[in-house]
């Protein structure tokens, strides 16, 4: 993972220290720091505190639905979509954790979703990282909803606004990419709903808007599953089964296992972004897909044992 | 008429007539528990021979489910069960001591006699464990090199021991269809 960083007049010393800071970070989240001359495409920004830019960075964070955070020369903090810009003031604990700015503009941003991202690449890459290295903690916040996931601890905590989104099954009820990473705050106490980073992962990708698969992802990238799912924390279902059955013996795209078992597109990339993002399955290059044709023999046939266990298996559930 | 035989095997206590009788109901199941004369084993009847369970395919094919008995000196019974079986779900209780170290075996066994073999192995009573023993128990099987499901489950309840029938299906479709490839 790169990270670009834009150092914005600060004092050399302060750069120094910010930089070797920074370095240590990014080796602790397998991260490679680049520090870059000019603000355009960088992930973080650090500035000082100053008219100049405070009156860009404010601009762009009204118009726009932004995570910008400023720090001074003391490590202190400064929200500044907030009219009195000295709220949220809080000591650094991690440089790197707490500065973000997304820069890419899109002409036709018009909703608070649209404008972080239209595929929130950081997003998938905060999470992912958080679940491979099972390292660190993320908050985030969405309007009201708040989610901080501890990886190191492997606990997920949530507001009540967070958990009735996500245990909205099914309805499709939010955009999961409109999360933003903010700072922790110093009392989760009010964050009540407790459940595992597996749940968390699986629902943000089942009951997101999103109906296609995340970046880096693509309908040709296939999925190698490294271990069986927990299913038994989340709703699914039997063709959740079949998905992992497969994913777990060999790698397959998302084109292949619509092909393959006759699923709709759907619920197969709900399913491959669950397990990528949560780390339960790794992406592998193209070419190492397990190989097959297009005319490949699928496998609903009406008198193999899977169906003909599924016709069984209806009047047992309700027996 | 063709049978596929599904057999549960694992330890005693592991739950393996509790799901099989959860899954068919009382009307098609037969048991041969006895009164448990193990000392060491806080449980009151136990398998002696194997306990069965039988469900009927709508073109008159039949699943039947055998249960072996989990007592060590019954291993001897294990290769006759498990000949000709379309597929293996291993319990295990998570109160079991060294539970991994009994799934591998288990595991090894039947690997052994049959490679293709489609398994399933189902961790019980996790209600009185804890989140990170299941999750060792799952890593082992994943650092001997097993690509096989793993799944914590109530033998009690009908829907949670229909779902180790679901996966395995899921397995055993999987494995035909791959073959094919």
């Amino acid at each position: 993972m790169l990270c670009n960083i834009y150092i914005h007049q600060l004092d050399q010393k302060l750069v120094l220290s910010l930089r070797q800071t920074l370095f240590m970070s990014g080796a602790k989240f397998a991260t490679n720091i680049r520090f870059v001359n000019q603000p355009n495409n960088a992930d973080i920004w650090i500035m000082p505190q100053g008219s100049e830019l405070l009156s860009y960075a404010k601009k762009r964070a009204t118009t726009r639905y932004l995570s910008l955070w400023l720090c001074d020369d003391n490590g202190a903090l400064y929200d500044v979509r907030k009219p009195d810009l000295m709220l949220s003031t809080q000591k650094m604990s991690q440089v790197i954790d707490i500065i973000v700015l997304q820069l890419h503009k899109k002409d036709d941003d018009k909703t608070i979703a649209e404008t972080v991202d239209a595929n929130n690449t950081k997003l998938v890459r905060y999470l992912r990282l958080g679940f491979e290295q099972q390292h660190g903690k993320l908050f985030l916040q969405y309007k009201e909803a708040q989610l901080l996931i501890n990886f190191s601890e492997l606990t997920v905590k949530a507001n009540a606004v967070c958990q009735q989104m996500l245990s909205n099954k099914n309805q499709h009820s939010f955009d999961f990419t409109a999360f933003e990473r903010v700072p922790a705050p110093a009392d989760d106490s009010h964050l009540t709903y407790h459940c595992s980073p597996f749940a968390i992962g699986w629902r943000l990708m089942h009951n997101t808007k999103e109906q296609r698969l995340i970046r880096p992802l693509s309908n040709d990238t296939p999925l190698k599953l490294e271990q069986w799912p927990s299913f038994e924390q989340v709703e699914h279902d039997l063709e959740d089964y079949r998905m992992a059955s497969f994913l777990q013996k060999r790698a397959f795209s998302a084109n292949q296992i619509i092909q393959l078992l006759k699923l709709p597109e759907q619920q197969v990339f709900a399913f491959f972004n669950a397990v990528y993002i949560t780390g339960t399955a790794s992406a592998l290059l193209p070419e190492d897909a397990f190989e097959t044709t297009p005319n490949q023999p699928a496998a609903k046939s009406s008198n193999s044992l899977m169906s003909l266990w599924r016709k069984v298996r209806s009047s047992l559930a309700t027996s | 008429m063709r049978e596929h035989k599904i057999v549960f095997l694992g330890p005693m206590g592991a739950g393996k007539s509790t799901a099989i009788k959860s899954i068919v109901g009382l009307d098609n199941f037969v048991s041969t528990d006895v009164q448990n004369t193990e000392a060491n084993r806080d449980k009151a009847t136990t398998t002696v021979a194997m306990d069965y369970g039988d469900l009927s395919l709508p073109n008159g094919e039949r699943i039947r489910l055998i249960g072996t008995p989990g007592q060590e000196r019954f291993d001897f019974l294990w290769p006759s069960l498990t000949q000709g079986a379309t597929g293996a779900i291993i319990l295990v209780a998570a109160t079991e001591e060294a539970p991994a170290e009994k799934m591998l075996t288990y595991l090894n066994v039947l690997k052994e006699r049959n490679p293709s073999l489609p398994i399933l192995v189902g961790i019980t009573k996790t209600d009185v464990s804890s989140e990170a023993q299941i999750q060792q128990c799952k890593q082992a099987i994943n650092n001997a090199g097993f690509e096989l499901p793993f799944v914590a489950c109530d033998a009690r309840e009908h829907k949670s021991a229909l779902m180790l029938i679901d996966i395995l299906m899921s397995e055993i479709e999987t494995l035909e269809l791959l073959a094919q490839l």
